[in-house]
């Protein structure tokens, strides 16, 4: 018997974003407010029909971001068991995504200040990293390997034992 | 992202990576991620070794297994895993590569590190040993702890243990940072003397350890 009119007006009010690229996107104000700089933005009544202008998302990741946003905002207090597992899958399957919006999503969460999306962004960043040998890491990610080779052997023999885990790689670095 | 081409990954400020770093499990993933690039070797090894020392403080550290030994020399030790998977090869752990194994038995382990003592061939008991050297078997480094002072001598009875090092390396043990304690009442909160390595700014092993009395509670 939950009264659910008990912090309306406001938060019924949908808020205008627009991305890097001129896109724009709507969500409700409490979907908003996840995002710190957001919910300054509408403290400081910066939020208008025009939209909140964010000079460094583009329209991909904020699309994405709207839809985590509204999506947490919609389940944010009083969680049952059930509901808490479905947001749980819900955050499995948004965070599937490549590297590259898998950067957008960190750069953004981070600019926008988003921290349960943050956090889910880094922490599959970091399952990315584990269990991969340094070359496979930097296949992954796009790396270029920037050590003289002198530098890579030091490296390589002061720590020999953590490139023997599981199996020998074919080639330790 | 804004100008121009896809976010890469070298647009994630080192903030954001420094928490992604942050959530590898082991110290394994953690050096291998530190030989991807320069950028995330200095992410990780800083030199105040901040970074290092958050990471210890939240991971704790990964406890490969003990050295198990029912004869009297280190040779005869062997090595018990206790994680699960194994983090590290058996190979990797053997002491046969100190000179002259069979004459050492284990004082104790610390860290990365394992304190050998020589037998005293009166009593064959480890606190009575006056000649210590230690070693870091994944490394496969070992180095002697000179003979022990004078005062050292004088002392009865002396137990030998390691201790975390002063602040380097994140303030744990290493081949770099370590103490190597002996007490008379073997109280270990009784710290009497200590051995420190010469702090050497860049290499880590070749320096010969320092002896330095402490006289602390």
């Amino acid at each position: 018997m939950a009264a659910a009119t008990d912090d309306a007006g406001d938060s019924n009010e949908m808020i205008r974003v627009v991305s890097s690229d001129g896109e724009h996107f709507e969500m409700p104000e409490a979907a908003a407010n996840l995002s710190l700089v957001l919910r300054h933005m509408i403290e400081d009544d910066c939020a208008d029909a025009a939209g909140i202008p964010l000079a460094v998302v583009a329209a991909k990741p904020l699309a994405k971001i709207v839809d985590y946003c509204t999506k947490h905002a919609a389940k944010s207090s009083g969680l049952t068991i059930e509901e808490a597992e479905e947001l749980k899958r819900f955050d499995a399957e948004f965070i599937e995504v490549d590297t590259d919006m898998l950067y957008d999503l960190l750069v953004a969460a981070d600019f926008m200040g988003v921290e349960g999306l943050s956090k889910l962004a880094v922490q599959r960043t970091a399952d990315l990293i584990k269990g991969k040998t340094p070359e496979q890491n930097r296949e992954t990610f796009g790396i270029v390997n920037d050590f003289t080779p002198e530098e890579e052997e030091e490296i390589c023999k002061e720590n020999e034992w953590a490139f023997q885990i599981t199996k020998p790689p074919s080639r330790l670095c | 992202m804004a100008a121009g081409g896809p976010t890469c990954v070298d647009d994630i400020s080192d903030d954001v990576l420094e928490m992604v770093l942050m959530r590898l499990r082991s110290a394994a993933c953690l050096i291998r991620a530190a030989s991807v690039c320069k950028r995330w070797r200095r992410v990780i090894v800083t030199a105040d070794g901040v970074f290092l020392r958050r990471f210890r403080a939240h991971h704790g550290p990964d406890l490969v297994g003990h050295y198990h030994y029912v004869g009297a020399s280190a040779s005869d030790a062997a090595f018990v895993h206790v994680s699960r998977p194994v983090l590290v090869s058996s190979g990797r752990l053997s002491l046969d590569f100190v000179p002259d194994t069979d004459s050492w038995t284990i004082a104790d382990s610390r860290g990365s590190l394992v304190l050998l003592g020589k037998r005293s061939e009166r009593t064959a008991n480890v606190y009575y040993c006056l000649e210590f050297i230690f070693c870091e078997p994944l490394t496969r480094r070992y180095q002697l702890v000179p003979v022990p002072t004078p005062e050292m001598k004088r002392r009865g009875k002396l137990g030998a243990f390691l201790a975390d090092g002063d602040d380097e390396l994140g303030g744990r043990i290493g081949m770099s940072s370590y103490r190597v304690c002996t007490n008379k009442t073997r109280l270990l909160s009784r710290i009497m003397l200590t051995h420190r390595p010469i702090p050497s700014p860049s290499g880590p092993s070749s320096s010969p350890p320092a002896t330095a009395a402490d006289a602390s509670t």
